[in-house]
């Protein structure tokens, strides 16, 4: 447990500067050697401390050297072949691909949207290379490192040379997600059609961008940016209303609720780990056994960012689903008891519980991220929430009874139609108050990360000093 | 629960079906042009449909929620802030008649609009002047250019001109035509031009909307489908000094959203 904090704070130090392995190897053995002289004063958390933060840093610098560009002609015009990483990311006014060439490197392309490419299709482009730069105060190339794209290339000439070039299990997922989304949108109008794409099936065609805006300001963005935080929320929602069954049952229900989430979202790397995060909630609530829950939660973590630290600083779904799952562990027993006024009714409190706790949780991160408050977030999420489930049961209902029949699937499009305009109305009533929100521009990091050590000291001191 | 539900339904029904006259809606679609029009009977049709699948939206609000047709679409020239929202609009509403002028392009959207029309297996025409097509029977849609075969003509050369006409209301529909276009058709017949609402060409730029044309067009509004801050610098100035001098009210999507008029067969009104 400690071993892994440590670790994890050797990765995100290392992610700051850009020092060699070695700087980070200096740590191992400046700790090995103290072991050895018997200098640390029989310290086992020093040691282990340091030993696991020059590990960590190491693991950083040596996991983000840039793979060999010197093949790459940089501002030229070039010519090159490549296969289609990923789904289409398709914005308002441009379609974002990810290509990937030969050794590894993958180069992201901005292009228009017809016509359009799938994944796996074998691309020619020529175009001029580029590498990404900065963003104002956005780490924009760390931000693509992260999945190792290094190189941008904008509105290149394409050639479709041939297609189905990769995977042919994720090229199956994401036809059957584009097939469900399609059903969807045969019967359901614009912008609900997007938005329950974005919340039920985690698709990536963004929400046009005024009512994106609007979700900002109401603090409920995240159940459309495929944060994983809305797959940990949702599976929480169906352990509760299932409660009532054996907990083996409820268990079953929630985690076959995840899997299947997981597989409509094309089961991207981002998405399996937020279901793997989800599973520990749900684990947690049917076992009771936090603090063993915790550490596996904690080793889970540890074993993604071993597998790609950078996602620690620089993906917001792996930090918001591993915080909001965090919450619910360890913040939701502590706020349940003083939230009574709640009724029981239609486990409304259980939601409030829910919604109030990770709200808690996520604000700090949110606060740094986007540097905007959101004064009405608690009431939004919550009115909102409350009706999540319902309406990816029923979107989910809309878009599988579409491969049946049209007609079938219209009655399940109007409910669903019913539920996403209660919800948009939510956003855009409350987004429409003069006190919505604050811009916070200057949250800086170390405020941040202060107000999470306070959160911490208060839980484990505050309740049980057990966990270390 | 069901059976409220089901009135609920039905007078949603009840409440969206119940028009009067003939209702024209100049879509907020950003920097392009979208135009959606519906006869006192119910029949439908759109002009164009703007750069991106955002038409989309701008319908849903202009159509009842289970509407799923649309049936005519025009597409006035294979422009993509005209034709690149089509591909979509044909992935979810039922589509039976296009019109087109009858030049191709080798751009993507195209390309796409094409294949989704033959997807669709709707009816496609080439637009020529003099064709009317009835929307209803007080409601029609004048052709008045091209008048020719326009396959190897620059696409905005190319664009339709058309005059929606009910009863003594009239709406000119320019497309992206040039000046030059304009004079021709005033030279054609000028008597035929006097509207009450043009939809001016291109966006306000300033290669149309000549002083002679706006001066024969007469119209009480102007329209200007056009982005904010679009960084063709639309609508142009010298285009707004023409309108203003003939006392023309302007109406713009940049500022006023979508702009909605209605006509009662008598006289034109505008609302927001």
């Amino acid at each position: 447990m400690f071993f892994i904090i440590f670790f994890a704070v050797g990765i995100f130090t290392g992610s700051f500067f850009d020092l060699s392995v070695y700087f980070g190897l200096l740590f191992v053995f400046l700790a090995l050697t103290l072991k050895l002289l018997k200098l640390n004063f029989n310290n086992l958390v020093f040691f282990v401390g340091m030993l696991a933060f020059g590990l960590g840093f190491s693991w950083y610098a040596y996991e983000v050297i840039p793979p060999d560009l010197s093949d790459f002609q940089i501002g030229r015009q070039v010519l090159l072949e490549g296969v289609v990483a990923d789904e289409a990311d398709e914005r308002e006014n441009y379609t974002r691909l990810v290509l990937e060439v030969g050794s590894g490197a993958k180069i992201l392309i901005y292009t228009g949207h017809y016509p359009k490419f799938n994944y796996g299709d074998k691309l020619k482009i020529s175009g001029e290379l580029r590498k990404p730069e900065k963003i104002d105060d956005f780490d924009w190339p760390a931000y693509l490192a992260k999945d190792d794209v290094y190189l941008e290339m904008f509105y290149p000439d394409i050639e479709l040379i041939s297609v189905g070039n990769a995977s042919r299990i994720k090229r199956y997922l994401f036809s059957l997600k584009a097939d469900l989304l399609s059903n969807v949108s045969r019967v359901i109008p614009e912008p609900h059609a997007s938005f329950l794409g974005g919340l039920t099936f985690g698709a990536k065609q963004s929400m046009p961008k005024g009512l994106q805006d609007d979700f900002r300001k109401t603090g409920i963005i995240h159940i459309v940016v495929l944060s994983g935080y809305n797959v940990t929320i949702v599976a929480d929602a169906i352990m509760r209303v299932f409660s009532f069954l054996p907990s083996f049952f409820g268990i079953g229900l929630g985690a076959l609720g995840i899997a299947a989430f997981a597989v409509m979202a094309g089961a991207s790397a981002t998405v399996v780990r937020a279901s793997i995060m989800a599973v520990f909630v749900l684990l947690a609530r049917a076992t009771g056994r936090i603090y063993e829950i915790t550490i596996a939660l904690f080793a889970a973590g540890f074993l993604m960012i071993l597998h790609n630290p950078k996602i620690l600083r620089f993906d917001s779904s792996f930090q918001l689903s591993f915080l909001a799952t965090m919450a619910l562990i360890w913040v939701a027993p502590i706020v349940e008891p003083k939230l009574k006024f709640f009724p029981k009714k239609f486990h409304i409190r259980e939601f409030a519980t829910a919604t109030i706790s990770t709200q808690i949780f996520v604000l700090p991160l949110l606060l740094y991220k986007m540097g905007l408050f959101s004064a009405v977030s608690v009431p939004v999420n919550l009115l909102i929430l409350i009706f999540v489930p319902a309406t990816m049961l029923f979107g989910f209902l809309t878009a599988a009874a579409g491969f049946v029949w049209y007609y079938l699937s219209l009655p399940f499009g109007w409910i669903t139609y019913v539920l996403l305009h209660y919800e948009l109305k939510v956003v855009e009533v409350f987004a429409s108050l003069p006190f919505a929100s604050f811009a916070i521009d200057n949250f800086p990091l170390w405020v941040m990360l202060s107000v999470y050590a306070g959160y911490a000291i208060l839980i484990f001191y505050g309740k049980d000093k057990k966990i270390f | 629960m069901f059976l409220f539900a089901c009135v609920v339904l039905v007078w949603y029904a009840v409440f969206a079906e119940g028009r009067s006259g003939l209702e024209v809606y100049f879509l907020d679609v950003g920097q392009g042009d979208a135009i959606f029009v519906q006869a006192e009977n119910g029949n439908q049709m759109l002009i164009d449909a703007g750069p991106n699948k955002n038409v989309l939206r701008q319908l849903a609000g202009a159509m009842p929620f289970y509407d799923r047709t649309i049936d005519v679409v025009l597409a006035t020239h294979p422009d993509l802030d005209h034709i690149g929202g089509l591909p979509e609009v044909f992935g979810r509403y039922k589509v039976d008649l296009v019109i087109e002028p009858g030049m191709a392009a080798d751009s993507g959207e195209y390309l796409a609009f094409d294949k989704a029309v033959e997807e669709a297996g709707a009816k496609r025409i080439f637009a020529r002047r003099g064709m009317k097509i009835n929307l209803s029977d007080e409601v029609y849609l004048l052709i008045l250019f091209p008048n020719v075969d326009v396959s190897s003509w620059s696409a905005n050369d190319a664009s339709i001109i058309a005059k929606l006409v009910y009863g003594n209301t009239s709406f000119l529909l320019m497309g992206d035509s040039p000046q030059k276009i304009e004079k021709y058709l005033v030279s054609l017949d000028k008597e035929n031009l006097d509207v009450d609402v043009l939809k001016v060409g291109h966006h306000g730029s300033k290669t149309s909307s000549s002083e002679i044309f706006v001066g024969y067009a007469s119209p009480e509004y102007a329209i200007i489908s056009v982005g904010a801050d679009n960084r063709y610098g639309h609508p142009h100035q010298e285009v707004l000094d023409i309108l203003n001098k003939f006392g023309v009210q302007i109406l713009r999507t940049d500022e006023n959203g979508t702009v909605k008029i209605k006509s009662d067969g008598q006289k034109v009104f505008v609302n927001f």
